[in-house]
């Protein structure tokens, strides 16, 4: 239960969104850092998100970051990237527990200080950050580029998702490539983090059990903006029709083979089709009563794990399947039967109210968690606008059979990534 | 009856037994959306063999988990669309001592309670559905064989243990499943799956009388003739395990972009017995400090880039074992080993610092305030512990009093450091 949201503009570009709700017994802050998707840029948006957190001009390493959010009761900080569509967010969280439960009224304070000294005082060397502390960190982003590869089921998505997309920013990992990592240096970051600090839509995000007037002061008091000129994001391209299906098998050590189908849906989350879309997805591969779960898995015993989803902001539906290394056409077959099955309103009325019901379901929930509310509220707001739950909840009612069959109406299939077993 | 109440940072769970043996286990949870239900039974990986009304049983490897699958079989609609159709989640999992089924819903809480009770007592397994279900779970096996942690885990393990079953796979092997049997599944059934030998856990935003009423009226209608119901519960036999280890260590090269090593300590079971809970609690407050992202070794490690961000530290007790596990994703196997075991033997000799100490009390109280943001994880979690024969909120309370002489006490006690395996997954050269 979202108890209610306020929402303000508190510096150019900046924007503060205060979400209450009296289950929590943490605050969860969120400040999102908009940029473009971009070769010149993810690697150092990545290694940024990397360096920031480890240190201050005054916490002079990790260690001893890690024991003032021990004394901060165990405060929480993440800082990652992410990727929405051809947007590339820089998003720096704190879950820092209740100031009524652990008695310190400072604590939200003590941590917004912290944040705004790691943006705003970092500990520099020759007008860069400490070489030791971001060889180190250049070196772990790395070796986590290089390990995508050891998980193979989401693997086989990401080589699906390069097909799909080359040579458009989409292809590219939030992560950057490892040559990209290695062409950055120091004081280059250093510069970074100053034009994506003035340059940047920001927004900070609040979700917990608090009083507003205070929150605002605690954080206004805390940061220190800084405004230059603001870089506006593209919407991205959408409709795609592919002339053939790409195929790519690619050898790796492993007891399973994999496999992900990407579909073109052709149907951008502006339409008023988008809401109809989802719900075909979840009647196709969303859950234990999918169409791919009951044809594929429980009737013909093919696999254990298989599923579909789609990727929002590029209007993309992926299937995912680990099977054995000989039934990899006869599941593509069936797959593809199914995927058609929908288009041609070939599901009855129980499946598509199921359907309905876990989506419904699932956005209820959304607010038992806070960080899940917040990534929610956030995509919402930058994609359709407006989050509204309730009116949401009622054009997911409103959907028929006749709006999933025009939503999957333009599908295509694009491309095909197979993981089979290397030859030794 | 009254019922036994734990208590913990203001929230409750109630206790209750069921005149057919079932216990019950309710936690209500105002304003949370969705509610959850845990139907348990005693019956898990590690029951290769057990003793049943005084006959003693052999069980294939991962047969508990066969039964699992097996439970979801159905006539006509599947269980998963039936949940499904009413909004709910409809999953289960099999752990080393128990299986448990569960749903979480925001709507038609009673209707799918009564469904999950339906599904778990009235089964429908055939030759067809256990030929079927054999193809699936041989799937589900070997997808995780494919993670990279698969082999470290098990030659870890079977480097810790010679006879426990903590050594072998919950799901068993390709070979163990294709050889079990539908009467042994069906036998185990029966033996298990008694109302006495398994319980109920109820978490949610609901009023406790309405729903203990409701629960006791579904069960008296399902075992409506309770002296019919067996009171027998099967118990589990456990392997003699001598206290010294497999073997030292193993390698194996994989073709992975970066190796990985775990370190495994067998400690002395019996310790536990006593004071269980102030134990766990004081070697978990020394983990942290030893390993922890706050810690020397850590700090040293990390700087000189032999260990990342995932590195972790857990210390598992249960039935018949009690060991540490420290482990990291790098490719310096040999100088994280060592600095593992240096670290732990510089504070059984020399203590911990009272400052630091004191800051770990303050994360500890910190970070139980932010495990009581989710039901969904004190659902989990309360669950599983007791299924365990544990209990979160004793746990949870233990650290408030711990003190600094018990936490350099349990580190000399516990850690023997002859008594250590080493797993290292190498990555192949190019």
């Amino acid at each position: 239960m979202i108890n209610h949201t306020t929402k303000e503009t508190i510096a150019e570009g900046i924007k503060l969104h205060m979400v209450h709700s009296k289950k929590f017994k943490t605050i969860l802050f969120g400040l999102y850092i908009k940029r473009p998707l971009r070769t010149e840029e993810v690697a150092l948006n990545a290694l940024l998100s990397r360096v920031i957190d480890q240190s201050t001009a005054h916490y002079q390493d990790s260690q001893a970051i890690s024991q003032a959010l021990e004394m901060n009761f165990g405060t929480l900080i993440v800082s990652d990237v992410h990727k929405y569509g051809e947007k590339q967010m820089i998003q720096i969280k704190a879950q820092i527990p209740g100031m009524e439960y652990v008695e310190d009224p400072l604590v939200y304070r003590n941590v917004f200080q912290l944040l705004n000294d790691m943006i705003n005082h970092p500990r520099m060397i020759e007008n860069g950050f400490d070489p030791d502390l971001f060889r180190r960190e250049q070196e772990a982003l790395i070796a986590e580029i290089k390990q995508r590869k050891d998980q193979k089921n989401s693997w086989v998505m990401t080589r699906c998702i390069e097909a799909m997309f080359e040579g458009e920013p989409y292809a590219i990992h939030e992560l950057g490539t490892v040559e990209m990592v290695e062409a950055i240096n120091p004081k280059q970051l250093m510069e970074h983090l100053l034009k994506v600090w003035t340059e940047s839509e920001i927004d900070i995000c609040v979700i917990g059990d608090f009083g507003d007037e205070k929150m605002r002061g605690d954080i206004l008091e805390s940061f220190e903006f800084k405004r230059g000129q603001i870089e506006a994001i593209q919407r991205e391209k959408v409709m795609v029709n592919p002339l053939k299906v790409r195929r790519i098998d690619e050898p790796h050590d492993i007891a399973q083979g994999k496999i992900c189908m990407g579909y073109r849906l052709n149907v951008p989350y502006e339409s008023p089709l988008y809401i109809a879309a989802v719900v075909g997805n979840i009647v196709l591969g969303g859950g234990g009563s999918s169409k791919l779960f009951k044809n594929i898995r429980e009737k013909e015993s093919l696999c254990y794990s298989i599923y579909s989803h789609i990727e929002k902001h590029v209007s993309v539906l992926m299937v995912n399947a680990g099977v054995d290394f000989d039934k990899f056409d006869r599941v593509e077959v069936l797959v593809t039967e199914q995927v058609d099955a929908i288009r041609r309103g070939m599901f009855d009325s129980d499946e598509l109210e199921s359907a309905k019901k876990i989506f419904i379901s699932n956005l209820q929930s959304l607010s038992d968690y806070p960080n899940s509310y917040m990534n929610f509220y956030y995509n919402m707001m930058i994609t359709e606008g407006e989050v509204d739950v309730e009116q949401y909840i009622k054009r997911i009612e409103a959907v028929t059979s006749d709006m999933v069959c025009k939503a999957f109406e333009e599908i295509q299939l694009d491309s095909v990534v197979r993981l089979t077993q290397e030859v030794s | 009856m009254t019922p036994i109440v734990h208590s913990f940072f203001g929230e409750n769970v109630h206790v209750r037994q069921l005149k057919c043996g079932l216990t019950v286990y309710l936690m209500s949870k105002p304003y949370f959306s969705k509610k959850y239900a845990f139907l348990s039974t005693q019956f898990g990986g590690f029951y290769h063999q057990y003793e049943y009304d005084g006959e003693r049983f052999e069980a294939s490897k991962g047969v508990a988990h066969f039964l699992e699958h097996q439970i979801f079989e159905s006539q006509g609609k599947s269980h998963f669309e039936k949940f499904e159709a009413l909004g709910a989640s409809l999953n289960a999992y099999t752990s080393s001592t128990s299986t448990v089924y569960h749903f979480d819903t925001t709507e038609n809480y009673e209707t799918c309670l009564k469904m999950l009770v339906d599904m778990v007592f009235n089964i429908h397994i055939t030759d067809e559905s256990v030929e079927k279900e054999r193809g699936i779970i041989i799937q589900e096996i070997k997808m995780y064989m494919d993670e990279p942690e698969w082999d470290l885990n098990t030659n870890l393990m079977n480097g810790l243990y010679q006879q426990h079953p903590i050594k072998e796979d919950i799901a068993g092997t390709v070979e163990s499943v294709q050889n079990t049997t539908k009467d042994e599944i069906i036998r185990c059934y029966e033996h298990f799956y008694q109302p006495s030998n398994m319980s109920l856990f109820l978490y949610g935003d609901f009023d406790l009388e309405q729903i203990y009423a409701l629960t006791e009226k579904l069960f008296e209608h399902e075992f409506s003739c309770v002296q019919c119901v067996k009171q027998v519960k099967p118990t589990l036999i456990l392997p003699e395990e001598t206290s010294q280890i497999g073997y030292l260590e193993k390698t194996m090269v994989k073709d992975v972009s970066l190796g990985m090593v775990m370190v495994g300590f067998k400690g002395n079971v019996s310790y536990f017995n006593e004071n269980r809970y102030r134990k766990l609690g004081a070697l978990k407050i020394a983990n942290d400090l030893m390993f922890g992202r706050s810690s020397h070794f850590f700090k040293t490690s990390y700087d000189a880039g032999i260990v990342f961000e995932g590195f972790d530290f857990d210390i598992q007790v249960g039935d018949g074992y009690a060991m540490a596990v420290i482990g990291n994703e790098t490719d310096h196997q040999q100088q994280i080993v060592e600095g593992i075991l240096d670290t732990i033997s510089y504070y059984q000799k020399n203590g911990f610092e009272e400052a630091d100490f004191v800051r770990m009390k303050r994360k500890i109280m910190g970070r139980t305030v932010a495990s009581f943001n989710s039901l969904q994880s004190i659902a989990n979690n309360y669950t599983h512990l007791i299924m365990r024969n544990s209990n979160l909120f004793e746990q949870l309370e233990s650290y408030k009093d711990i003190s600094l002489d018990e936490v350099n006490q349990c580190v000399k006690a516990f850690y023997d450091l002859s008594k250590v395996s080493v797993s290292k997954i190498v990555k192949k050269d190019e």
